[in-house]
């Protein structure tokens, strides 16, 4: 990319006149794109999908072996191998199973058995005379309804560190729950128990653990989220929308529903009254990260992804992008930043698995819900090229402002300057109704930026606002070496001021 | 609900009859824009210019409300209520405009004066009777709907509390609105009808729109808000009035011959020929009577259009015959008819499958097309308004009344032939009298009284002193204020920050239709923040004046404000958003096009994802149609808003393709961002002719089961959410239903088409493909009874309790055995086709391990038992057993018993 760009700029220069005849058009198509300008730390692999293969990737599973798993929103799992090879000229595809219904969810249990969630239930499949096709399916677990709407998804996750499958099940359209647990986490054991466990869910995009093994969701902007967000998922806990309350009738484990939240009312203010609620941890501000929240990886790699080791990486379908997620616990409540990571992917980014060597595969589809992105489905894997972006690392709440890690050592005097920063923050209005605008804008003064003597850290002093996202921007930060950042932006969802 | 709705009469009341912030002679539902001055918005809102004559320029500026027409041209509105009405207006609708003429006599003498403006306006008022409407409960129950949310709750009062809006929301809703007084006193409901149909024609001024209603719209409406009248009209004699009777039925009809026998489930009146009144999907029909009003005498086509059956009566003879099961099929007749009313009577019924139903006719003078609602009546107390009394129009108290309305000066506003108004002091001459005649504190007998508020009296003395300066033109954005101000479009948008349905309080009631994942955009009307940089001047001009449709989602209409406003508007758009650094259109090649088709599609950038065009739908959302765009925005909003939609459109769900100015496509023009979006304009512009992107024509992807079975676990039709459905290379079919446990149903030939479900978001259940479709009954395949006789149970509930699906095997064919529990038996069943020379055999192995014993219900219909040890299903089936127990017929079923472990095998054949 980079050398190609070269020889352009080298034949504009050349035909000059050319360019004055033809006006400024070179300068459009020319001038570095963010995804150029990421490709150089993290180069996209895009591996070739033999004709006849719709694969909308729904889930990826990274198995033993250099194989992958992958599913589609057809029904199918393929096997992948040579998914691996850089370039990627011999991938082989086998079909392992077909005609299921819209796969969310893979991985293969430590039984043998693949476990997938299909629209329906948990499926467990396996294939007893070895020629890579599946020929036992059973149905782990299926407590719950469907009818025939698009809109019931259901996304399962790998197992958690008890063993359980998640499955975060889709409202019925936008707005009611018309089937049981329709809105709700459910948690399935080994022994394939469904235990109806978090209520509040609206329309989940992909469901993950951190490397902790808590269990973590992305919910899309709709009625009562007034933008996408990442939530946790906790035994007994409400996530924010009330719409499949009626299922409580069905979860004896959890008792009695709990009061409906009020409406047109703020997530601080609902949660303050209603000790069930788990508040998002992170806020995607829309159209400023994204516009569709979807799959979670944890950086499990132990570096070999570059320096973001067990920060989450979430994609956004709409944006065909990949964001970065840092989460820390504040008084036992999730809460944490969210940062752009990587751009252009070549579909509605759905789909995040890390494989064993340390690489990214992404999954897309826009089928149903348009994607920068452009193209029907894609299979891609994103490869840490060896070079450490100049990046905030981590954006940590202290009890005055927020320190701010980098990947890289600053520049001491743009980074200690607080001219070098905006800030703002904002919240949403928490309500029945689809989606919010920003409301309630602050914009206190940084009165302080304080680089570390290592020139690792900088504290920022300024007032935080529980309840709100936080938006950072430091564009004139340099690194010691002179870098800009190449992502200046971080956003902050705050639900709790640390102590100290 | 009920101290909600005590709250709201409390709020109600509270409104005293008088009360000067409501009772001001001009409600103000939305935010006055700071620019707009208040006292000058009074001025032309009370139409003081009426009397008090001003210039040319004054009066162009201040755009005056104007007076309903009264006369001929005018609506026939009852007696009953002008007499009250003529009395004190601000007692008869509290916030009324109209000034109080008769105020200055006393009470006796008023009421005479009163009578005999009655009895002249009766007297010059339109005299042929309006339509009846009958009273009709269901139509008041739709025009509940259609009042709250086509828009009409934009300026008036939401009439019904909801449940998901807060009280005190509610309460200010309706405090701040245009009041709408006694309607069911003033309005005979066809008369309502007429005027919501085009209220333009009756009060010109402009400040109440059309809404777009159709015929049965407004009668639905109209019998709403006049509701009241629905218990009146027990009183009525029958009589002609709007619509036709209809009968529902819930039978499966072998022939319309059957409507004779049926009984009826349900009846009503509908305005034109439907099928909305069906409460399912199959095996119902609908019957309708009435009178259909023939315009001219001459010959007349009519053609029926129907799946299943139906059949035309006219003047009690059939003229057409379309009986009989069958898909849609039309037929048609001619009939000479002569101008007037004839008997009319269609039946309708619809078994399986989808269903259809259209009667179009032509006559000596028009083409083939729907028969509109206008024609059809049918006999029926009609609704009358409230208050009715015989009246009949006294001459002497008409003549009485039109020397009054000349001397009262009613003229002025109200043009009626033969009666001259008197001017009063012209408007630049009441400077020095600001505090005098209708502004003074106590109102002189002879100047008519306005109630108006301390604040609007100070803001319109201070208008009246200063009223030299209205004769300055205002600047373009004040002119766009204050004219938006006066026809209240703040109320439904806001414009540079100001207005619109979230400040005015009343967003809860803007709603979508269908499709819900639009968010706000499709509920909330678009912002006119720069719309005269947005909209091309022609369409601008049409929007305001036409009000058409291009957000098929959103349940507001646009009104259509009429010609004169429409003009006036879009001049002050158009300058006060003009650009400094606008672009003119482009120059655009074929060759352009050509490109844009590229990217506008599946292998460019999907906008088509969301967009539709001309008749495709969008693969995801229906979002504005891509064959209007180009006729509607100009080329410097587009070029601005496609790199950067939120900018222009904050938390719009338009993506952009350009971040940052940086096109993500490389592969089209270079990614050349500039020459994309010219492409793309190009393609646009060529409107509906435009070639249709790829990836809007889907096709039928039929799935093959070629060498070995194939499995399709999807929503299919007749299987349930939770199907298998399996295709056998001998084409035979299946699909099993894993909530229910059974075999739902089987079919030879092709197996299934996964369009449905492969393209865009794979909403729905999907029938099967092929034909000799055999559906087997609903419910459970096996039970445990306590008797053989017992009734059989519904499926048992799949959360709870022990029965469940288990899953599937392959065999090497491919072929699965279906395994599910009931109770402690494991069933296992091996279904395999065996085909025949003309028909299909299924046979299905069955193997119970486990414990216990069950019932196997292996058919219900009317069963006979064959020779041969086999039996008939509705002579259209048979059955065969081999290893059961001894099949037993138990009303319309056939069980068998079963006993785990134990193996049996039923043959199938159809």
């Amino acid at each position: 990319m980079k050398s190609s760009t070269a020889i352009h700029c080298a034949l504009t220069v050349t035909l000059a006149a050319w360019s004055l005849v033809i006006g400024h058009w070179s300068f459009t198509a020319l001038g570095a794109t963010p995804a150029e300008r990421e490709s150089e730390y993290y180069p996209l692999v895009t591996l070739p999908i033999p004709e006849g293969i719709v694969l909308e990737a729904g889930a990826i599973a990274a198995l033993p072996n250099q194989r992958l798993a992958v599913t589609t929103r057809l029904g199918d799992i393929y096997f992948v191998d040579g998914a691996y090879q850089n370039p990627p000229t011999n991938v082989k595809f086998t079909k392992f199973a077909a005609g299921l219904h819209e796969v969310l969810g893979i991985f293969q249990g430590k039984d043998g058995w693949f476990y997938a969630t299909q629209r329906g239930e948990i499926t467990r499949l396996r294939d007893t005379n070895g020629d890579d096709r599946a020929d036992e399916f059973e149905t782990f677990a299926d407590g719950w309804g469907i009818g025939g709407d698009y809109h019931e998804y259901a996304f399962g996750s790998k197992p958690d560190r008890e063993g359980n499958i998640w499955v975060v099940l889709c409202l019925t359209g936008s707005f009611t729950s018309e089937h049981e647990f329709r809105g709700w986490g459910l948690r399935v054991t080994p022994e394939g128990k469904v235990i109806p466990t978090t209520s509040g869910i609206r329309s989940p995009g992909g469901i993950g653990t951190n490397h902790l093994g808590d269990m973590f969701y992305t919910d899309n902007q709709g009625p009562w989220n007034g933008t996408c967000w990442l939530k946790h998922l906790t035994p007994g806990g409400f996530v924010g929308n009330p719409s499949g309350f009626k299922w409580y009738s069905l979860a004896s484990n959890l008792g009695p529903a709990p009061k409906e939240p009020a409406s047109n009312s703020r997530i601080a203010t609902e949660r303050a009254k209603m000790k069930e609620f788990v508040p998002p941890a992170i806020g995607f501000p829309y159209n400023k990260m994204g516009q569709s929240a979807s799959g979670i990886a944890s950086d499990g790699t132990g570096g070999k992804f570059g320096p973001f080791a067990n920060q989450l990486f979430v994609g956004d379908q709409t944006w065909s992008t990949v964001m970065r997620v840092y989460l820390e616990k504040v008084n036992g409540v999730y809460q944490g930043a969210c940062f752009p990571f990587r751009e252009g992917l070549d579909s509605g980014t759905l789909s995040l698995e890390f494989a064993a060597d340390g690489s990214l595969f992404a999954g897309g589809t826009d089928r149903g819900w348009g994607a920068r992105g452009g193209k029907p489905f894609a299979l891609q894997r994103l490869v840490w090229s060896g070079k450490t972006p100049f990046e905030i690392h981590e954006m940590h709440a202290k009890p005055d402002g927020f320190e701010l890690t980098f990947t890289e050592p600053v520049d001491q005097k743009t980074a200690g300057d607080v001219a070098a920063y905006t800030f703002e923050n904002y919240t949403y209005i928490y309500q029945s109704n689809y989606g919010s605008p920003e409301v309630d804008r602050e914009k206190p003064p940084i009165e302080s930026a304080t680089v570390a003597p290592d020139g690792k850290s900088v504290r920022l002093k300024v007032k935080l606002t529980p309840g709100h996202l936080h938006e950072l921007k430091a564009p004139g930060v340099k690194s010691a070496k002179g870098q800009p950042l190449l992502h200046p932006a971080a956003y902050y969802w705050l639900n709790e001021i640390p102590a100290n | 609900m009920t101290w909600k709705r005590f709250l709201v009469a409390v709020a109600l009341a509270a409104l005293p009859t008088a009360a000067p912030a409501l009772a001001a002679g001009f409600v103000q539902p939305a935010p006055l824009a700071d620019k707009v001055d208040e006292g000058e918005i009074l001025l032309g809102e009370l139409n003081c210019v009426a009397c008090h004559d001003a210039s040319p320029a004054i009066r162009t500026r201040l755009n005056s409300r104007g007076a309903p027409n009264l006369g001929p041209s005018g609506l026939r509105v009852t007696p009953q209520w002008l007499r009250r009405w003529l009395t004190d207006p601000a007692a008869a609708k509290p916030g009324a405009a109209m000034p109080h003429a008769l105020h200055g006599l006393a009470a006796g003498a008023r009421t005479e004066a009163a009578e005999a403006l009655t009895h002249f306006l009766v007297s010059v008022a339109p005299t042929e009777a309006p339509a009846g409407i009958s009273a009709d409960p269901a139509r008041a129950e739709a025009g509940k709907v259609i009042y709250h949310e086509v828009g009409c709750v934009a300026c008036h009062a939401p009439l019904e509390p909801r449940s998901d809006v807060a009280d005190d929301a509610y309460a200010r809703a309706v405090a701040k609105s245009v009041p709408l007084g006694n309607l069911a006193e003033k309005y005979p409901a066809g008369e309502l009808v007429r005027f919501l149909r085009d209220p333009l024609k009756f009060h010109p001024g402009g400040r109440m729109p059309a809404s777009g209603l159709s015929e049965a719209e407004a009668v639905s409406v109209a019998t709403y808000l006049l509701r009241e009248q629905l218990t009146e009209a027990t009183k009525a004699k029958a009589a002609a009035v709007n619509g036709l009777q209809f009968d529902y039925f819930e039978h499966r009809f072998g022939s319309c011959s059957e409507f004779d026998t049926t009984v009826a489930k349900e009846s009503g009146v509908t305005d034109t020929i439907t099928t909305k009144m069906a409460k399912r999907e199959g095996e119902f029909g609908v019957r309708f009577k009435g009178v259909i009003e023939v315009p001219t005498d001459g010959e007349y086509t009519f053609w029926l259009n129907s799946d299943d059956g139906s059949q035309l009566f006219l003047d009690g003879q059939r003229l057409i015959n379309n009986d009989g099961d069958h898909g849609p099929t039309e037929k048609s007749a001619k009939a000479t008819l002569k101008a007037g009313p004839h008997a009319f009577a269609l039946l309708f019924y619809q078994n399986g499958g989808g269903h259809e139903l259209a009667l179009r006719w032509a006559g000596p003078d028009f083409n083939r097309r729907p028969i509109p609602a206008e024609a059809f009546k049918h006999f029926a107390q009609p609704m009358i308004p409230l208050g009715q009394t015989e009246f009949t129009v006294d001459p002497a108290k008409a003549a009485q009344g039109r020397t009054l309305f000349a001397a009262q000066n009613c003229a002025a506003c109200h043009q009626v032939d033969g009666v001259t108004s008197k001017p009063a002091k012209p408007l630049l001459a009441l400077a020095s009298r600001s505090q005098a005649g209708c502004l003074a504190e106590s109102v002189p007998a002879a100047a008519p009284k306005f109630e108006l508020s301390d604040s609007q009296r100070a803001a319109l003395r201070k208008a009246v002193a200063a009223a030299a300066k209205l004769a300055e033109p205002l600047s373009a954005s004040v002119k766009a204020a204050k004219t938006m101000t006066q026809l209240n479009c703040y109320a439904c948008h806001s414009r540079d920050g100001l207005g619109g349905p979230f400040e005015g309080g009343r967003s809860d009631w803007f709603k979508v239709h269908g499709e819900t994942d639009l968010g706000d955009e499709g509920r909330v009307p678009p912002h006119l923040s720069l719309v005269g940089m947005k909209l091309k001047p022609a369409w601008l001009t049409k929007v305001i004046a036409e009000g058409p449709k291009v957000r098929p989602y959103m349940a507001t209409r646009m009104p259509q404000f009429g010609a004169a406003h429409a003009a006036t508007l879009t001049a002050a758009f158009l300058e006060a958003d003009k650009q400094p650094d606008a672009q003119p259109e482009p120059t655009l090649t074929e060759r352009d096009a050509k490109f844009g088709w590229k990217l506008v599609g599946r292998d460019g950038l999907s906008c088509i994802a969301c967009h539709t065009f001309t008749t495709y739908g969008s693969t995801g959302i229906p979002a504005l149609a891509l064959d209007q765009m180009a006729g509607r925005v100009t080329w410097d909003w587009f070029r601005r808003y496609l790199p950067d939609p939120a900018s222009l459109r904050p938390g719009t769900r338009m993506p952009t393709f350009w971040p940052e100015g940086k096109a993500v496509n490389t592969a089209i023009l270079g990614g050349h961002t500039d020459n994309q979006l010219k492409a793309i304009w190009a393609w646009l512009n060529d409107g509906e002719k435009a070639e249709v992107p790829a990836g809007l024509i889907r096709g039928r992807k039929e799935i093959v089961a070629d060498t070995e079975a194939v499995i399709y676990r999807h929503f299919i039709e007749g299987a349930g959410s939770r199907a298998i459905g399996v295709g056998y290379p001998e084409k035979a079919n299946l699909a099993f239903d894993a909530n229910q446990l059974r075999l739902a149903m089987v079919w030879q030939g092709s197996f299934i088409d996964m369009s449905r479900h492969s393209t865009d978001r794979g909403t729905g259940y999907e029938p099967p493909l092929g034909d000799h479709v055999l559906k087997l009954a609903d419910g459970p395949a096996f039970a445990a009874l306590a008797d053989a006789n017992a009734p059989w149970p519904a499926a048992p509930d799949r959360l709870s309790g022990p029965n469940r699906f288990l899953g599937y095997r392959l065999d090497a064919n491919r072929q699965p055995t279906f395994r599910y529990r009931v109770g402690s038996t494991t069933i296992e069943e091996f279904p395999q086709p065996k085909p025949g020379e003309v028909d299909m055999t299924l046979v299905r192995r069955f193997e119970a391990t486990g414990s216990g014993s069950l019932w196997f219900r292996a058919a219900v219909g009317e069963i006979k038992a064959l020779g041969d040890g086999g039996f008939s299903v509705d002579g259209k089936w048979k059955l065969k057993f081999t290893g059961a127990g001894e099949p037993k017929i138990v009303g319309n079923e056939l069980r068998v018993s079963v006993t785990a472990p134990g193996r049996f095998t039923v043959e199938m054949t159809w």
